[in-house]
């Protein structure tokens, strides 16, 4: 693998817990992926799959009562070595000088994740100043409040605000939802992270407005080599930002992939499932057809395989009494299904 | 924001307009007046009896007979322009000089008051809710709470019976009797500090526990929110993600309150007082109406109102400069 | 984060089904039965009003009635065993008067050689329940001498009975005060909410206007005008007129802005296009969004006047002798001689902080029920 290739993130094996009331709750069940440099890793499922879950656990920004698997490994590789996310104190100096730093993260909400009394240059200089250690190793120079400044309408301008001068001084609900969200971005780019964690961030825009948001996420992650970790329930938009995809459920992938083959070729009945459920027009079938079924609670996790209380094709006696493993399809796609398994038919 | 100020400040001119109209209303309801009773202690304390005309001669000397409204025309006429609050006619002197002193001590127990509760319940209200659940939570709960049940002249005597019993010193009145007389000094300040500390906690502890519960429950859902997670991931130590943030905003409800609260404290005030022997407006109060010496009746109701009225516009305006959201909601 | 909805699978248990069928009003019981804090501030609310309401019945003497011989009295409490004998019926000792060598002044002492036997239901002096029905039965009393549950003051008078008497009339005033000041907001709070315009504004400026007037000092200065020929009865309307008259600025504006914000929200407007009508609409879905508002300021506000009534009794403008209230007994044991020789005169303070305390608690409980945003075990 070139130094390009090699992955800059790798998730071994990662689980997550949560402590309740009522009782241990598994929300991520031994997930593994890679993001690489440049390239994106866009990550699908519905409510309730673990996908935040797992990313935020990147960050260590889970609630207090989340516990993290002994076994699981977050290997993030940084110009001074590689380091184990997942062994480092929870609270401690290195996870906060990663989170901001090295990685960034955006969200769904740009309004809310915006505190209102404060200007977003005030919130923007003050991750600046925060990570300018960081900031001078990746790009040079030193910052204060005036540079730190600059620097942050420099960013406001990249990311297509007009008059970015102007609008640095203003409060997040003077902004239209498509202003905040690019100000969103700006602030987690402006720390010159190598990997960008997107939380469902076009969700809430409207279809134009999202398309504006991908071209220009797609461009900013050119110029800035970043790795991007995409998450949303929208196939539509994983098809546009992500070479490769991962498809999550009740806390497993499922299957994962270059993009353009599983949504091609889904081999997983729950990837075909979703396809099959977006509207189309170019077809002449008048009812839509969704995945049958909810998703079970992860309280109430299902024996075996966690997709077959809904599959169309599970086989009783095996779906719902062995977990399917990670079955190797070819070299870039993989799925965790019996039908492809030892007993497949 | 000026706009804001300006506008807030016309609405507190003209609410004071009301207000004086209702004060002077509420200082006509008694029946009779002050020649009357005058009359009446003439004849009770001395058996002199006094003459109808005798009775609508002091009524002319006094402008009592003149209608209502120019009485009220005048009334604020001095007071707007010369800041005069009419005559005491009980005292026969100024009512500003027979206020006077007493005014004072309301403002310095106020003020003295509102900085006990502030600086208390902000701080340990956002400390409780960040350990909810926790021991210490419950316990201030448990504190906050007996300060809303316990009747405050219950605690001031309590207090009073406490310091009398175990500290020997007697805390009633404004000095002890040793400085009463004597001519302003460094000790004579520490004792009247030392006089003013039991009616300031006294009326701080029931405002400290109703704003810490308010601290405590807006901090909890403040805590709750994206913007909080959203300032971790950005790497932030957590001491500024709590302060910074979320804290912040809950300090927002204490301050919108403020006019309540002075409003409350001046309510409870007059009783405490009385109950420690401490020189207040409110006996001042009650001495007046039942003399019917009007205006200095007229003046405390109206100066205590004014004040509430200067607060609530106080809080209007910080709260605005705090919540950049509020601007733009407008009146 | 699990999807929401009915839960899968056949048959559910005929307590789930409750559970999903249940109106609003039900659940907010349930929940508010589960606050327990709540619910014992609720029994003894309930159990003060009783007391009040019975304490002809209750106490087992008048208010006014005055045993000479025991005057500042400690209390007597119910035996059921000493050093003669166990006994099934609760006894009290009898009380015999000796004078003090020292002072010469008539002490009560305990005789603890006679037994007096508490008998339930027994004949005492007559009373009028309710004012109307003619009868003597109080609940407990004994057949020789006196029973003083709760001692004597300075006059001879059985504190445990005036305490009952002092229940009713502050409970009373609170009530009252309370319903003339939710009745007002609620009057001034609809109109201002539900026709917006000059009439709201005038509204607004009116309710500042009452909002900043402090009330103690407005009800002493008024209270000290009182004509001295009022009946007690008068001054206890006036009073709880006046306290009323100021409660209700806040309640109105918050039904106000309510009001006017609700006309916005989109559920009224969805019930308008499914072709509701306006009264329809007020009735079943503006109305109950915010009578859970009422019910809990009228439990918060009733506190406030409570004390205040007790605070202005208790330094004499208020309620004055011989009407009872918590403030007048407090009033009355206000004196250096009865905290060091009889300190049960101030049990009274000790029902009025419960009393606030459980109406606090009650509120805390009802609002917590009410609010379908809190977050609650399953």
């Amino acid at each position: 693998m070139t130094a390009s290739e090699r992955p800059l993130l790798e998730i071994r094996e990662l689980g997550v817990s949560f402590d309740t009331d009522e009782g241990m709750v598994r929300a991520v069940d031994g997930v593994s992926f890679v993001a690489r440099q440049g390239r994106t890793l866009g990550i699908v499922g519905e409510s309730g799959s673990g996908k935040s879950v797992a990313t935020k656990a990147v960050i260590r920004l889970l609630p207090a009562n989340a516990r993290i698997d002994p076994g699981s490994a977050i290997l993030l590789r940084r110009d001074d070595g590689e380091v184990d996310i997942a062994g480092l104190p929870a609270k401690g100096r290195e996870v906060r000088r990663l989170r901001g730093g090295d990685i960034g993260m955006i969200f769904q909400e740009p309004m809310a994740s915006f505190s209102p009394v404060y200007t977003i240059g005030n919130q923007m200089m003050e991750a600046i100043l925060e990570h300018r250690d960081h900031l001078a190793r990746r790009i040079g120079g030193s910052f204060d409040r005036k540079t730190a400044r600059e620097h942050a309408i420099r960013m406001l301008e990249r990311v297509g605000m007009s008059n970015a001068r102007l609008r640095i001084d203003q409060y997040p609900h003077e902004l239209s939802g498509g202003m905040r969200q690019r100000a969103m971005i700006a602030l987690a780019l402006s720390t010159h992270p190598s990997l960008l964690i997107a939380d469902e961030p076009t969700t809430a825009l409207d279809v134009t407005i999202q398309a504006q948001i991908l071209d220009l996420m797609l461009e900013l992650q050119q110029e800035l080599g970043m790795a991007m970790l995409f998450i949303t329930h929208d196939m539509g938009v994983i098809a546009q930002i992500a070479e490769d995809v991962a498809v999550m459920y009740l806390g497993r992938i499922v299957e994962r992939g270059p993009t353009r083959e599983v949504i091609r070729e889904p081999a997983h009945p729950y990837t075909r499932g979703l396809l099959a459920a977006l509207p189309r027009l170019d077809t002449g079938r008048r009812r839509l057809t969704p995945v049958p079924g909810d998703i079970p609670s992860p309280l109430q996790r299902p024996a075996g395989c966690p997709f077959h209380t809904r599959c169309p094709q599970r086989m009783p006696g095996l779906c719902d009494r062995l977990v399917p493993g990670d079955t190797p399809l070819d070299a870039t796609r993989s799925v965790a299904c019996h039908l492809y398994g030892e007993g497949a038919p | 924001m000026l706009r804001f100020v300006v506008q807030r400040a016309v609405g507190m001119v003209v609410t004071m307009f009301f207000v004086s109209i209702m004060v002077f209303a509420i200082m006509e309801l008694p029946p009779g007046d002050y020649a009357d009773r005058y009359a009446f202690r003439k004849f009770s304390g001395t058996g002199v009896s006094v003459t109808e005309s005798d009775i609508a001669s002091i009524r002319r000397q006094f402008g009592l007979d003149r209608p209502a409204w120019q009485r009220y025309l005048s009334w604020i006429g001095g007071i707007v322009t010369r800041f005069d609050f009419g005559p005491s006619f009980a005292f026969e002197t100024s009512a500003n000089r027979v206020i006077g002193q007493r005014a004072g001590l309301t403002v310095v127990l106020l003020v003295g008051t509102l900085l006990l509760t502030y600086l208390l319940s902000i701080p340990i209200g956002i400390y409780a809710a960040l350990r909810r659940q926790s021991l210490a939570d419950y316990g201030l709960t448990v504190v906050s709470y007996l300060g809303l049940a316990i009747p405050n002249f219950m605690l001031a005597l309590i207090l009073l019976y406490v310091s009398v019993r175990y500290f020997g010193s007697t805390i009633g009145g404004l000095f002890s009797p040793e400085f009463e007389k004597a001519p302003w000094s460094w000790a004579k300040f520490v004792d009247l500090l030392r006089h003013l500390f039991v009616p300031a906690v006294v009326l701080a502890w029931s405002a400290t526990a109703l704003q810490l519960q308010t601290v405590r429950a807006t901090m909890s859902d403040e805590l709750n929110k994206l913007y909080v997670d959203a300032a971790r991931a950005r790497g932030l130590p957590e001491w500024k993600v709590i302060v910074k943030y979320p804290a912040r905003l809950a300090i927002n409800p204490v301050v919108s309150t403020i006019g309540f609260d002075v409003n409350r404290i001046f309510s409870e005030l007059p009783i405490v007082a009385l109950v420690l022997s401490l020189p207040e407006l409110g006996e001042l109060l009650i001495k007046s109406f039942l003399d019917l010496d009007m205006y200095v009746a007229g003046a405390i109701l109206l100066m205590l109102t004014a004040i509430i009225v200067f607060m609530n516009f106080v809080s209007d305006v910080v709260l605005a400069f705090l919540d950049p959201r509020i601007k733009l909601e407008g009146g | 984060m699990a999807a929401a909805g009915l839960p899968e699978g056949p048959g559910r248990s005929a307590e789930e089904l409750r559970y999903y069928t249940a109106s609003q009003w039900e659940l907010v019981w349930w929940r508010l039965c589960r606050h327990r804090a709540a619910m014992a501030g609720a029994f003894v609310l309930a159990l003060f009003a009783l007391l009040g309401i019975f304490a002809d019945f209750v106490a087992p003497y008048g208010g006014t009635s005055r045993d000479r011989d025991y005057i500042y009295g400690p209390p007597q409490i119910p035996r059921f065993w000493d050093d003669k004998g166990f006994s099934f019926r609760p006894f009290v000792y009898a009380l015999k008067t000796e004078r003090d060598p020292v002072t010469l002044r008539k002490i009560a002492k305990i005789d603890t050689d006679t037994r007096r036997y508490i008998s339930f239901f027994v004949a005492g002096e007559p009373y009028r329940l309710f004012g109307l029905v003619p009868a003597n039965t109080h609940l407990f009393g004994v057949e020789e001498g006196r029973i003083h549950l709760f001692g004597t003051d300075d006059l001879g008078r059985d504190v445990f009975s005036r305490l009952m008497f002092a229940t009713g009339v502050s409970l009373s005033i609170g009530v009252l005060g309370v319903l003339l000041a939710e009745g007002l907001a609620l009057v001034i709070g609809g109109i201002a909410g539900y026709f917006g315009g000059w009439i709201d504004y005038a509204i607004q400026r009116l309710t500042e206007v009452v909002r900043v007037i402090p009330v103690i000092p407005l009800y002493m200065g008024l209270a000290a005008a009182f004509p001295r020929e009022w009946s007690n009865i008068q001054v206890y309307f006036a009073m709880t007129i006046i306290l009323g008259l100021v409660g209700w600025p806040t309640l109105a504006r918050r039904l106000r802005s309510h009001l006017l914000a609700q006309r916005n929200e989109d559920y009224v407007l969805a019930a308008r296009l499914a072709g509701a009508s306006s009264a329809w609409i007020i009735r079943k879905h503006m109305l109950p969004s915010f009578t859970s508002y009422i019910i809990v300021d009228v439990v918060i506000s009733f506190p406030y006047v409570i004390l205040s009534e007790t605070a202005l009794s208790f330094i004499g403008l208020g309620l004055r002798p011989p009407t009872i209230s918590w403030g007048i007994l407090l009033q009355e044991a206000q004196n250096v001689r009865a905290i060091e020789q009889a300190p049960w005169l101030f049990l009274p303070a000790l029902f009025v902080i419960v009393a606030v305390l459980a109406f606090t608690v009650l509120g805390d409980g009802l609002r917590d029920a009410a609010d379908p945003y809190a977050v609650r075990k399953s």
